[in-house]
């Protein structure tokens, strides 16, 4: 039996390679994939989560935790994919809007819900509404994040989601965030969400996953 | 700002650089790149607002920077500057200027870095827009070109006589994170603690030496830039080692030649108002309200207890952007009611006025400012 709770300390450190070593192991030893993911990665990150949101520790402890995190993950992901895993994975569209290219919210948001074991697809930064729209399609997204630096690229999250009423897709909850964004004009513009921080957000997603797509 | 008490209350703000486009109707590129039309956008916009001084967030527009340019889009939605080596700058009609690499460009890992020439990997676009942004690796004040002050000079030589004009320099800390990049620059921290303190230090030199050289041209006060050193990303420990000697070295260099230095740091920063003041500081900038941040003025006022002036702190989202006439007279009422406990208070934005904020708004703030204080 792996030592998980080793691992998972490793992974709050940040140790990659530790992480990636024992990632390793875990399988040279016949553990099941899933349960590495769970009980070696996702556990440790939730810690990681945690710890975030009581201010124990800040960003940059998270980056090498995600950075961690990733090592595993790159050994894992191969045989999830064998595994079909992924496909019954609850999917996460994140971008930054059209005309804001500031991402490091966004990408630690991605980095929580990869950690939580949500696939994150990362659409990446300055993305229009039709882009979020394709990939939440292409990915059958039940949630899309957008994020937001700028006072002048906040009202186009309002086009997006306009833009998901009128394509008919009601069923995709759309969260939103960054610095200017408030609760109160995620109400405004008609968002089903808002998350003050990446834990929030990542508690946001677990809350309001449409159910029928997990 | 010029060491005697003011007969009112001073108001004055940072605005966004797409504010003063979006209000002066000049051509963003003419923005980016000419010292003259930059410096007049500056005194309009003092005018327009009736401020009580000028903060020049710059010293200058880059000597020489349309050599690099291969190729200009004036009349795209997002005017481009292409440059020569495969990158672009993009100067958008109502935000900032943001540059685009070229597909080779990559930064160095930490131990790749020269640490005599932090920027000897870096493309020569980089270095130029990195000049823009008052990112250049001087090291002595008089090291400087004359053409690095085409801006500053030419406000202090219209209305310096007149109205208290501030210069500003990146945080070490902040040219640290341009170098590296943000997320790389973050975990380096961690990863390498000793070797990113020789780096800060090293741009500390840089900071130092800008300040110094503006002071010595007329600015009134230097602003430290400073976004990235509030609990939204560093942790009181972390502040203390990585910002505190470094902006406490600079904030010394601009107290020995006779001005005022003050610090600009967003988000929440209730944690660290102590840390902030033993930098040495005469001032502080912004104490975002919630729930931008979690400054409450009449607290924080207390807690600083006259050690320092301050510079803030009207919501720039909710209140200057977003709120109409009763909030803005809420909040400037309830604001400037603390600030009656202290000396040394000047009423602005928190943070930087939001492009599309709309002028009224801002004339009101002034109007209310000068209706309750000069009573």
């Amino acid at each position: 039996m792996p030592d998980y709770a080793l691992m998972n300390q490793f992974l709050y450190e940040g140790k990659a390679p530790k992480v990636e070593e024992m990632t390793r192991e875990a399988l040279a030893e016949g553990s099941d994939v899933e349960e590495v993911l769970q009980e070696g990665l996702i556990a440790g990150m939730s810690v990681v989560g945690e710890d975030f949101k009581r201010n124990r520790i800040y960003v940059p402890q998270v980056l090498i935790a995600a950075r961690a995190m990733k090592a595993g993950m790159a050994v894992l992901k191969p045989l999830l994919m064998k595994q079909g895993a992924e496909t019954s994975t609850a999917t996460i569209v994140m971008g930054t809007v059209k005309g804001d290219l500031h991402d490091i919210g966004k990408n630690l948001v991605c980095m929580m819900g990869e950690g939580a074991g949500f696939k994150m697809v990362d659409l990446g930064v300055d993305q229009s509404a039709e882009s979020f729209l394709q990939a939440a399609r292409e990915h059958g997204a039940g949630i899309v994040g957008m994020s937001a630096l700028l006072t002048t690229t906040m009202p186009y999250m309002k086009v997006v989601i306009d833009a998901f009423r009128e394509a008919g897709m009601d069923h995709v909850k759309i969260c939103v965030g960054g610095a200017p964004v408030s609760e109160m004009f995620a109400d405004e513009i008609g968002a089903d969400g808002y998350g003050v921080d990446a834990t929030d957000a990542v508690d946001l997603f677990k809350s309001i996953y449409p159910k029928d797509s997990q | 700002m010029n060491g005697q008490r003011p007969k009112r209350t001073p108001v004055m703000c940072q605005l966004a650089n797409g504010h003063t486009i979006i209000n002066t109707g000049v051509h963003p590129i003419d923005y980016f790149t000419d010292n003259d039309l930059w410096a007049d956008c500056l005194i309009r916009m003092r005018e327009l607002y009736d401020f009580d001084g000028i903060l020049c967030h710059k010293p200058g527009r880059v000597h020489g920077i349309m050599d690099q340019v291969e190729r200009t889009d004036y009349d795209a939605d997002i005017p481009t500057l292409f440059m020569d080596d495969g990158s672009r700058i993009e100067c958008t009609r109502d935000d900032d200027v943001y540059y685009k690499p070229s597909a080779e460009f990559v930064r160095p890992a930490l131990d790749e870095l020269d640490l005599d020439n932090l920027l000897s990997w870096a493309p020569k676009s980089f270095i130029a827009f990195q000049a823009s942004k008052a990112t250049l690796p001087i090291s002595d004040p008089d090291g400087f070109e004359e053409h690095v002050f085409g801006t500053l000079d030419r406000v202090i030589d219209r209305v310096g006589d007149d109205y208290s004009v501030h210069g500003e320099v990146r945080a070490p800390f902040d040219h640290f994170l341009n170098i590296l990049g943000m997320e790389e620059g973050l975990m380096a921290l961690l990863d390498d603690p000793e070797r990113s303190l020789k780096i800060i230090d090293r741009t500390t030199d840089w900071s130092i030496a800008l300040a110094v050289a503006q002071i010595r041209r007329g600015a009134e006060a230097i602003k430290i830039s400073s976004p990235f050193a509030g609990s939204g990303f560093l942790s009181p420990d972390m502040y203390e080692e990585f910002i505190l000697p470094f902006e406490g070295r600079l904030a010394k260099a601009v107290l020995e030649e006779g001005k005022p230095i003050y610090t600009h740091t967003c988000g929440a920063i209730g944690d660290r108002l102590d840390l902030l003041c033993r930098t040495g500081v005469s001032g502080i900038e912004c104490l975002d309200p919630p729930p931008l941040g979690d400054i409450d003025i009449n607290e924080a006022i207390q807690s600083l207890n006259g050690r320092i002036f301050i510079k803030g702190n009207v919501d720039p989202v909710n209140t200057l952007l977003r709120g109409d006439a009763a909030k803005i007279k809420e909040d400037v009422t309830y604001i400037l009611g603390a600030a009656e406990k202290m000396d040394g208070f000047i009423l602005s934005s928190a943070c930087s006025v939001a492009p599309p904020a709309p002028p009224d708004n801002m004339k009101y703030m002034v109007e209310l400012c000068r209706e309750i204080t000069d009573q």
